[in-house]
């Protein structure tokens, strides 16, 4: 394929890219395009395709910010919030009223807080969900206002008569936990909440790879010496028994066979698994050619997992 | 969790579609709602941004009549597939019956399929629920892109990717053209419906 070709068949496919939505995809095609282009003066109408492509990738960039920078949630229409108090609430059917606490609470938990806040508040009347409501409104709140508005918002409550001294002493209380633990987060760097906001619950599941290791179809492994060090090379797992693989590999692999030396350590193995895709590092702990059988001459390697990375 | 109501003889379940972003989730549902007009129950509803990726959910109530005398209706979801919106995936995946997952075939997505088949075991997990007992369907979208020239993956090596240990029921498809749609559907449900009538034992003969 020449040149001309090879630079129109990149282009289709980078155009195929952007069609589906795959911006980053259609982004990194077109620097490789640009850059064969610039590195090759012969090809006519040069400076007009360098033109070109760099007004798409322009534009691709553009895509690419606004599709990091996740805006507000949207309003929604009263159809979709009719949906989502219908579908996401989970109500405890002996508690009455809990359907639009419920109702409510899942709104918030779409983003939609302000609408949230008018319904949780219209269930200050009742007794039994006053508080529930008065809670939920200050923990998606925090998500949603400044500090200061929500510090208003409850000083507000305290002026409300529906409200005892008991139940305004334990909001505050809760308050003054939610701005903590706002403030906790903002230390540690953590990024701008995405709508819709995590539920509260939710706490960060890790271990998962300490506890266990999944079963390992693949690895990805940088060859660490030889003349293709540091290419990446996808291997077939032939066995694995928890941290050990073993990989078979064919008398005519001989520069990955060489590169895998025994008692060498590989940083930066990808490790493909049905359900993750994790890395660390691997141990080469045994290297033996197979003397018999019908994979005679071929290699049989073994490997031990150090450490794993989170995926 | 799918509603039993045994004196109505009523049972309504839900399956949520999962994968990476831009697989073809909602083409996949746009096709049930145009072709399946039969079933359909009523509008599907989208939230989605300006540029077209889903934001929440998209949503279609669908009917499969009468099983065993029991009818049964089916709430369809996608969930949003882009990286950060873990959450709202982890709000739509509650209470899920059933998943059908859509891999997509560009090579350039490979990755992505992988991570999004972890997240998606990670979010079952904190739903308390385990990926190799709930119902689960692959989908391996986008196979009309074999006619073209463009980088796709073999079906055998998506196999091995995604459904080597799972060893799930698979269907290449084309969302956009719906070959394989109706299938990869026909088997959730088959599945979901299976598992509920084992865990409910709701249409006792």
């Amino acid at each position: 394929m020449n040149l001309a070709e090879k630079i129109k068949r990149k282009i289709e496919e980078a155009e195929l890219y952007r069609n589906q939505g795959l911006i980053n995809e259609a982004l990194d095609i077109y620097r490789a395009v640009d850059d064969m282009i610039r590195k090759n003066s012969r090809i006519k109408n040069r400076d007009s395709l360098l033109s070109k492509i760099s007004a798409r990738i322009d534009i691709l960039r553009k895509n690419t910010q606004n599709l990091k920078t996740p805006g507000q949630a949207p309003e929604l229409s009263d159809q979709a919030r009719d949906l989502i108090r219908e579908m996401f609430s989970f109500d405890d059917p002996h508690v009455k009223g809990s359907s639009s606490l419920g109702g409510a609470v899942s709104l918030a938990e779409f983003g939609q807080y302000e609408q949230a806040r008018q319904e949780l508040e219209s269930l200050f009347d009742y007794d039994h969900l006053r508080m529930e409501a008065a809670k939920n409104i200050l923990q998606y709140g925090i998500r949603h206002l400044p500090p200061k508005e929500l510090t208003l918002v409850y000083q507000q409550w305290q002026a409300d008569e529906r409200f005892s001294a008991d139940e305004i002493k334990h909001l505050g209380e809760i308050l003054e936990q939610v701005l903590n633990d706002a403030g906790r987060n903002a230390d540690a760097g953590e990024p701008a909440e995405p709508e819709p906001a995590p539920a509260a619950s939710e706490a960060r599941d890790e271990g998962l790879y300490d506890e266990e290791i999944l079963d390992i179809s693949v690895i990805g492994v940088p060859l660490p010496t030889g003349s293709r060090a540091g290419e990446k090379v996808e291997l077939d797992v032939n066995f694995q028994s928890g941290r050990q693989i073993n990989l078979v590999l064919s008398k005519g692999q001989k520069e990955i066979i060489n590169s895998l030396e025994t008692g060498g350590r590989i940083a930066g193995v990808i490790f493909y698994s049905p359900v993750a895709i994790f890395s660390g590092t691997v141990y080469v702990s045994a290297k033996k050619e197979i003397g018999s059988g019908p994979k005679q001459g071929d290699y049989t390697v073994d490997l031990k997992i150090l450490h794993i990375e989170s995926g | 969790m799918a509603t039993v109501n045994l004196k109505n003889r009523e049972s309504e379940c839900k399956i949520v579609y999962y994968g990476p972003g831009r697989c073809g989730k909602t083409t996949n549902l746009e096709y049930i709602h145009r072709t399946f007009k039969k079933q359909v129950r009523g509008e599907m509803i989208s939230i989605d941004t300006d540029g077209d990726r889903t934001l929440f959910f998209d949503f279609l109530p669908i009917g499969l009549g009468q099983i065993k005398g029991c009818e049964i209706k089916v709430q369809l979801y996608t969930v949003p597939g882009q990286v950060q919106y873990r959450s709202t995936r982890q709000l739509v995946l509650k209470g899920v019956d059933g998943i059908v997952f859509v891999a997509d075939s560009l090579k350039v997505r490979r990755e992505k399929n992988m991570e999004s088949l972890k997240d998606l075991h990670e979010n079952l997990k904190k739903a308390g629920l385990n990926i190799l007992r709930t119902p689960l369907v692959m989908q391996y979208n986008k196979r009309d892109l074999e006619k073209t020239e463009m980088p796709v993956m073999s079906v055998e090596q998506m196999e091995r990717d995604l459904n080597r240990q799972l060893r799930v029921p698979s269907f290449p498809a084309s969302a956009v053209t719906g070959q394989g749609v109706g299938a990869t559907l026909t088997q959730t449900l088959k599945k979901t419906l299976k598992y509920l009538h084992k865990e409910f034992q709701w249409a006792q003969e």
